[in-house]
């Protein structure tokens, strides 16, 4: 009997991130590991994009009288890959903050998302040695409203990571090699033949 | 029983000289002087007095008057704008609901394209600013008719009204970023009495009036002693 091994589906990933780091990122690289193509057929490349901004604002009320501030943050966090697929996720968070009379406060927003992106076409830049690199954007604006008599300020902070996810179908392993129909043909023929020489005998 | 011409025509002229028009009079309070936001003061209005007449309609008005300096600098490492606004909501507040009667909300806003930061936080330079003066203004007017509204301003005396000063001013722009912010606010009201004044004796007619009413009567005698020849 000759062994045969069945091709099988498989996956393998790679993962890479930065930050945090402070905004606004113009942008910022990250590096992923490219499919190599002796483990397979390469059927589908699965991204899975996610980001976190953080604002750290701090406020000090220069008034007598306590006053309520109201801190927003809103930021972007653009995912560009070298086939010019893009994953933009959004984020936002909003905080009210009571300072007392000639009183201080700090306060953290922050905001998370993620997102998936599969193509299952046009693989060639995912496939060879070495790693391909995608930019990421990262965007953050900030408001601060409400009492009059204020001092204070925001500093932004972004993080980032990409994951790959590489779903592809193993070459078959041969311990003997499978014979070609052809040449089954010709070991039927031949084996018919000795058969009917050994019939005639 | 058949009425006199004449006695009709004089029921009827009396009847049209007792209708009066409505009048209104008005209030000032004194003004709150700037002071820094948020504030709760007061105001003492003149309530309406009774012996005028049949109050209809109250119109309260609110004055804002903001003054104030707004500074900010961008800490981005790309140019960024921002937008810096100064900013109050005044209202006068019902003394016993503590409902808002009236509110107004002067505002001043300036965008300002803020540089790369320039690594001086001084409020200038290319990535910073500072607007001194700034001033904004703005008034509204509420009327009520309603009972409860009308007895509250119906007296002698003053009514006293809370006012009060909630700071709304900012900064919005880069995700990082130093500010500064000062606001003053003063406010002003006054209010207006739409009434229907009593009627104490009739009003003196006008000379026209008198020498209608004669043409008249002289009409009607005219035709009485006609009908009795």
């Amino acid at each position: 009997m000759l062994a045969v091994g069945a091709a099988q589906a498989s996956t393998i990933s790679f993962d890479a991130n930065y930050g945090p780091a402070r905004t606004d990122w113009d942008p910022q690289t990250l590096s992923l590991q490219r499919f190599d193509p002796l483990l397979g057929t390469l059927n589908s490349v699965t991204f899975q994009f996610s980001g976190t901004i953080r604002s750290d604002f701090n406020a000090r009320n220069k008034a007598n009288s306590p006053s309520t501030a109201t801190s927003r943050l809103e930021g972007s966090l653009r995912f560009v890959l070298p086939t010019a697929d893009e994953m933009l996720l959004t984020l936002s968070d909003t905080r009210a903050t009571l300072l007392g009379g000639k009183a201080s406060a700090s306060d953290s927003l922050t905001d998370s998302d993620s997102g998936l992106l599969m193509l299952d076409s046009d693989l060639d830049a995912f496939i060879g040695a070495g790693s391909f690199d995608l930019d990421v954007f990262a965007l953050a604006t900030s408001k601060v409203t409400g009492t009059g008599n204020i001092q204070g300020g925001v500093l932004s902070y972004a993080t980032a990571s990409a994951s790959v996810t590489y779903d592809y179908t193993t070459l078959p392993q041969r311990s003997s090699p499978v014979p070609e129909p052809a040449s089954l043909a010709l070991v039927g023929l031949a084996l018919a033949a000795a058969g009917l020489s050994r019939r005639r005998a | 029983m058949r009425l006199h011409p004449l006695a009709a025509a004089a029921a009827l002229i009396v009847a049209t000289l007792g209708h009066a028009h409505a009048a209104d009079i008005s209030h000032d309070a004194a003004t709150i002087a700037p002071t820094e936001t948020d504030w709760s003061s007061f105001v003492e209005l003149q309530r309406f007095d009774p012996s005028l007449g049949v109050l209809q309609q109250v119109t309260l008005t609110i004055r804002g008057d903001l003054s104030g300096i707004a500074s900010a600098e961008s800490l981005n490492n790309r140019p960024t704008r921002l937008t810096l606004t100064l900013s109050a909501e005044l209202s006068l507040v019902h003394p016993d609901s503590l409902v808002a009667l009236v509110s107004t909300t002067p505002l001043v806003s300036q965008n300002f394209a803020a540089a790369v930061y320039d690594n001086d936080t001084d409020y200038g330079g290319a990535s910073g600013i500072t607007l001194s003066n700034l001033t904004a203004f703005s008034s509204n007017s509420a009327t009520f008719t309603d009972a409860s509204t009308l007895a509250l301003f119906t007296g002698q005396g003053k009514v006293q009204l809370p006012f009060e000063a909630w700071g709304l001013s900012g900064v919005s722009g880069a995700g990082n970023l130093d500010y500064d912010f000062t606001t003053y606010a003063s406010g002003g009201a006054s209010v207006s009495y739409l009434y229907e004044p009593s009627v104490a004796l009739p009003p003196v007619p006008e000379p026209g009036t008198w020498a209608l009413m004669f043409a008249g009567l002289g009409v009607v005698g005219w035709l009485a002693r006609r009908r009795a020849a």
